[in-house]
């Protein structure tokens, strides 16, 4: 076989973009619905988490991955409902009921995960877009798991959406102006129970594709901030689904960066590339932050008391 | 350690054990003064580990030592799991010694012991501590200790089976951190590769941490698109390079715990722990009211470590010259790290006709990579 | 009548109490179709409980409603709307982050479930087409100024069909040529036997101008009402307010010093979405002088008056006062005697938590004799001061314990004003300082700032409304895309001019 070298970390950063972005897109796309409602939901880190042991154990119960993500999907909307059911409370903060939810979404996640570690579940399959490659790393790269293909295609309809639906529209009225939804009738406590709930399922099927897909297995460690660096690129994306997308294949790439660059002998600054996708999370947020446009596009109601 | 969101962990983790602990023995103690927790002639052992005791790796190497120290009679075993390697495993040991009477302990993860368990050996002199990894000195307290196992050994037998797989001559190797530890594997790896062809390469890659499963995959498959064949691990749960190797179409070493269900197809051998073995050694001397040794370590020779059974795809050539090494190994008369070696610098590090045998302590301090390596400590 | 033309509305007996408050106390009004009516009253005369009770916001005690002569019952603003009835509020209920054409569309009762936006942008252009003024239908609402989103608010609810239209002070906001491009157009419907409107007002200029009829409430029952054109100014007046209001006007006795207090120069800032707002602004106002700067909203003098309190950086340029380069530290605020009363006080100059007294104290309470005893604070002596302020300036409820926030917005205005002219007072900056207050709240502060320019105070006025700064300045400034585009002394002011520099932009 040849020695790519340095085309080989290009088609790392290729090939890392579509296997570690999924999660990335499926919670930032949920965090993305949740935020345009009104709400910050923290704690999708641990639904993530919960939906990869959920996916993991539902997979290996019924011998079905695909039922994996369905169950994936619901525990994570439960978490979205307990979340947008405590937000409604008065005098009660989505940050911190989100950060108390990921704590818990852990630990649940820990605690019925235990028998789970040494099985293997059935895997999602992997859609061979190249079958006939006589290039051993472009073939594996081109193996694409259908869950990828559904994120990117969701962040289109999202995107199509938010501009062209009735649900699209009141979702971003009640997330501008919980006055003005009022007024026109609609009850933004409802609105945002939905997107909470469906943010909460696609950070479930975000889950199930860590356990299920890649890295492909259940265990404590699973997660590596997924679930938190998702939420910070919504921020990023300025809540636009098709920035998200971008977003989530930059730092799936950024993730292959470090193990690429070692593996064709660039050892200077191992731990930098290393920590490059949690780097890249701060360099972004510095820059957004400091731009001036921040304030005027984020959702009127982000981050207000109720 | 990495779990995710870092900080997590003290949070979610002290709900389960401590506080239980700390709520039920407290009862224990109001409802009946003067009884010390911990019945008369029952020794108490801890356990404590760094992440899950399930694995597939580390971690569950020493939780399946701790098993077999449960059989033995007049033992009561405490486990806990996922301390990470702060200020939080000094608690942890703490309501073991204070809580359930502990007198033994074993605190597993490498980076408990300089500072903690040196602090808590100090602190309780009449626990005795051994600690898996560290290399105890007679400076150190008498109470401390630590073992460890010369696992290169099977490593180097895991590099002869690879030296003789690989088509391409690159290895690789997915690894945690550069510590000596990891070092003296990957080199033994690479030494035992090159017996076969000198020629042969092993590419490391290090994540940062324990347990990386992202980085480990996306590891893996770097090594994958540069044409490597072979790839084996020093993380704490080999689970996920094994699986995505396999899953690449590439032959495997496994590490820490017999692998060969995950990868039935590239599976070649492993390097194993068998802690069961100095577990039970230690216990039957604190039982027999023996003074523990300090420092203990030993190899395939004491049966601390030994080789997962060969994949059914290991020619005979490969399975007759690692045997072979491996009789040698057992008896005693061969030497991995014997001179003329180069570092990857081009240094010689060891000089024609030195031999640094097994039990040379030279070695728990290695700090560079051999010639072939390619990777950066 | 047909269903498509203007609406009537009679309001018969209509009462209601909050607790032991009677808001309402038998109320009659009478709007016929095809009018403009203009519902006149103090605040808290029960204005807003009266069109509330209308739209069915609020549930009337007592009363009947007739709309186009049948008996209804309204119990919300989407039966109202049903009817054909809509009301503009005060705040506005657009979505800011959506576009001009998306809030249109979601105002509408029923929404199809997939938009087809090229069928709306087609009805919606043709709409506009028919429409005096136009606003451009893909701009966010969020970056319109408060005259267009007022544009907004009136024609999303011509576009929905409504027959009747209430508004609540629908001007307060407007610059006086953009209030009187809105009320021309509401008059021109009004004419054409399209519309009927109801509006809630303050202004007598327009009422004159533009209503055919008025109502006035006092205290919550039935003033008086009556053709516009057998009525004067002073006989509106008087109803509002019980008697002919006291002339609290204080007069210009002397001239401006020759002293510059305050000296700007080619001052630059960004507003947040990054667009600059000021473009190079220099002036100067003298001891004893009030400079008005007049201008359409948007153009820069919201920046302008955040940087002079401290609130905004300037990219560019220099504020000297007496010659000094003045950089906002408490210290240099204290040692030049520099105070300011922005727009919303409430929210850029005092803290809503805190109590009357606090805020009254926030200008001075680290310094003797508040914080004689080194960091401890003499809540005896802030307290003390307040209450001879409170009694003052008349802030209602004379309570200094009260949170500021519980205030209404009159009375928050003359809390700050009392902070803000307290003390050695030399440079006072003024923004809007009587937007949505009454007829007395209003005379009474002008003659306040009137009465510190008397004392030697330079002061700076930014207003909205021209016959204020042609009331106060003794020098008018027009702001226009960021810069000074008119400058004269308000002896020799030319309206013209000033329209014509308003318009430059």
């Amino acid at each position: 076989m040849a020695d790519l070298g340095a085309a080989g970390v290009a088609l790392a950063l290729f090939g890392g973009a579509i296997r570690a972005s999924t999660p990335f897109l499926f919670v930032s796309l949920g965090e993305c619905l949740t935020e345009l409602s009104g709400r910050i939901n923290l704690g999708l880190e641990g639904t993530l988490v919960c939906g990869a042991m959920s996916a993991y154990g539902a997979a290996l119960l019924s011998g079905s991955p695909w039922l994996g993500v369905l169950a994936a999907a619901l525990v994570g909307a439960l978490l979205g409902a307990l979340h947008a059911g405590l937000c409604s409370l008065k005098r009660v903060n989505d940050i911190a009921v989100g950060i108390a939810l990921m704590v818990l979404g852990t630990g649940l996640a820990f605690f019925f995960g235990k028998p789970l570690i040494q099985p293997r579940a059935p895997m999602l399959p992997a859609l061979h877009v190249c079958p006939t490659c006589q290039f051993a790393p472009l073939r594996a790269a081109l193996d694409i798991n259908p869950l990828f293909l559904i994120g990117v295609a969701l962040a289109f309809v999202l995107r199509w959406g938010l501009a062209n639906t009735r649900p699209g529209l009141v979702l971003r009225t009640v997330g501008d102006s919980s006055e003005a939804a009022r007024a026109m009738g609609y009850a933004p406590l409802w609105v945002r129970l939905w997107a909470t709930m469906a943010g909460g399922a696609l950070a479930g099927i975000g889950g199930a594709f860590l356990s299920l897909y890649y890295p492909g297995s259940w265990n404590e460690g699973l997660s590596s901030g997924q679930g938190l660096i998702a939420v910070a690129l919504v921020i990023f994306a300025r809540w636009r689904p098709l920035a998200c997308l971008f977003a989530s294949l930059l730092f799936g790439a950024a993730g292959a960066l470090g193990p690429a660059l070692q593996s064709i002998g660039v050892h200077q600054g191992t731990y930098l590339f290393n920590a490059a996708p949690y780097a890249l999370t701060l360099a972004i947020m510095i820059a957004s932050a400091s731009r001036r446009g921040t304030r005027v596009s984020a959702p009127g109601e982000l981050g207000a008391m109720h | 350690m990495s779990l995710g969101p870092y900080f997590l962990r003290p949070v979610v983790r002290p709900l389960s054990r401590r506080a239980l602990l700390a709520m039920t023995s407290g009862l224990a103690a109001a409802l009946a003064p003067g009884r010390r927790a911990g019945a008369a002639g029952t020794l108490e052992i801890g356990f404590l580990y760094v992440g899950a005791r399930d694995d597939y790796g580390y971690n569950q190497a020493h939780a399946e030592g701790a098993a077999a120290v449960k059989k033995m009679p007049g033992v009561k075993v405490l486990e806990e799991e996922r301390i990470p390697e702060t200020v939080d495993v000094v608690k942890s040991m703490d309501s073991m010694i204070e809580l359930d009477d502990a007198a033994l302990l074993f605190p597993t993860s490498f980076g408990y012991y300089n500072p903690f368990v040196l602090q808590e050996a100090k602190k309780y002199p009449k626990v005795q501590f051994r600690h898996c990894g560290g290399l105890w000195t007679e400076k150190d307290p008498k109470n401390a200790g630590s073992y460890f196992g010369y696992i290169d050994e099977c490593q180097y037998l895991s590099g002869i089976v690879a030296g003789h797989m690989s088509k391409t001559k690159k290895l690789g190797f997915v690894a945690a951190k550069p510590i000596p530890q990891v070092l003296r594997n990957i080199n033994a790896f690479t030494l035992g590769a090159q017996r076969v062809d000198p020629k042969i390469t092993t590419t490391v890659i290090f994540t940062g941490d324990w347990s990386m499963p992202v980085k480990e995959a996306e590891a893996t498959n770097a090594l994958a698109d540069q044409g490597i064949d072979v790839v084996t691990c020093h993380v704490d749960s080999p689970k996920v390079t094994i699986q995505t190797a396999e899953g690449r179409g590439l032959y495997t070493c496994g590490y820490h715990v017999n692998q060969a269900p995950l990868a039935p197809k590239g599976y070649l051998t492993g390097a194993e722990w068998n802690w069961a073995t100095v577990y039970r050694n230690f216990v039957a001397e604190m039982q027999a009211g023996k003074p523990l040794p300090n420092f203990v370590r030993g190899g395939l020779r004491e049966g601390i470590v030994k080789t997962s059974p060969y994949g059914a795809m290991v020619p005979a050539a490969a399975r007759a010259e690692a045997d072979a090494v491996k009789a040698k190994l057992i008896a005693g008369d061969f030497v991995i790290f014997k001179g003329p070696i180069a570092d990857n610098t081009g240094k010689q590090v060891i000089a024609a006709g030195v031999d640094h045998g097994q039990t040379d302590l030279w070695l728990e301090k290695m700090d560079w990579l051999a010639a072939g390596v390619i990777g950066k400590t | 009548m047909t269903a498509s033309g203007a609406a009537s509305l009679e309001v018969a007996a209509m009462s209601k109490r909050f607790g032991a408050n009677i808001a309402l106390a038998d109320v009659d009004m009478r709007v016929p179709a095809g009018t403009l009516h203009a519902l006149l009253g103090e605040n808290g005369a029960g204005k807003s409980t009266l069109v509330k009770c209308i739209i069915g916001s609020y549930r009337a005690d007592q009363g009947d409603i007739l709309f186009d002569g049948r008996e209804v019952a309204i119990n919300g603003p989407r039966a109202a709307r049903a009817l054909g009835l809509g009301m503009v509020y005060q705040h506005f209920t657009l979505v800011g982050g959506m576009t001009v054409a998306e809030n249109m569309v979601m105002a509408r009762p029923k929404i199809p479930t997939i938009v087809n936006w090229r069928a709306e942008r087609r009805a919606l252009e043709d709409f506009m087409a028919r429409m005096p003024f136009r606003v451009p239908l893909d701009r966010r609402v969020a970056t319109l100024a408060a005259g267009e989103k007022q544009k907004v608010e009136i024609l999303k609810l011509l576009y929905l069909g409504c027959r009747f239209l209430i508004l609540d002070e629908p001007t307060a906001v407007l610059t006086p040529t953009e209030a009187d491009e809105v009320l021309r157009f509401l008059r021109d419907l009004v004419e054409a036997h399209k519309l009927t409107v109801l509006m809630i007002t303050h202004k007598f200029r327009e009422v004159t101008a533009y209503a055919d009829a008025v109502t006035v409430l006092r205290r919550g029952r039935l003033a008086g009402a009556g053709a516009v054109r057998d009525l004067t100014p002073a006989a509106m007046a008087a109803m509002m307010v019980g008697t002919m209001p006291a002339a609290t006007r204080t007069d210009r006795n002397t001239a401006p010093s020759q002293e510059t207090r305050l000296k700007i120069e080619a001052l630059a800032a960004i507003r947040d979405d990054g667009v600059a707002a000021l473009d190079g602004v220099s002036l100067s106002v003298r001891a004893g002088e009030i400079v008005g700067i007049a201008g359409v909203s948007g153009n820069g003098q919201r920046e302008l008056v955040e940087v002079l309190a401290g609130q905004r950086r300037a990219v560019a340029g220099e504020i000297r006062i007496d010659g000094q380069p003045f950089r906002f530290t408490r210290a240099e605020i204290r040692r030049y005697g520099v105070r300011c009363l922005p727009e919303e006080p409430l929210a850029n100059a005092g803290v809503a938590r805190m109590t009357v007294a606090e805020n009254l104290a926030l200008r001075d309470f680290d310094v003797p004799p508040f914080a004689a005893r080194g960091i401890w604070l003499d809540r005896a002596a802030m307290r003390a001061a307040a209450m001879l302020r409170i009694e003052d300036y008349n802030v209602r409820p004379p309570d200094p314990d009260l949170r500021l926030g519980a205030l209404s917005g009159g009375n928050v205005q003359r809390a700050i004003l009392a902070r803000e002219l307290t003390g050695e007072v030399r440079v006072l900056i003024v923004a809007n300082p009587c937007f949505g207050l009454d007829f007395t709240a209003t005379a009474e502060i002008r003659a306040r700032l009137m009465a510190a320019r008397n004392r030697g105070v330079a002061i700076l006025l930014v207003s909205e409304d021209l016959d204020e700064i042609q009331e106060l300045a003794d020098r008018i400034l027009v702001m226009a895309g960021g810069r000074i585009a008119y400058e004269s002394s308000a002896a020799e002011v030319d309206l013209a001019a000033i329209g014509m520099a308003m318009a430059a932009h």
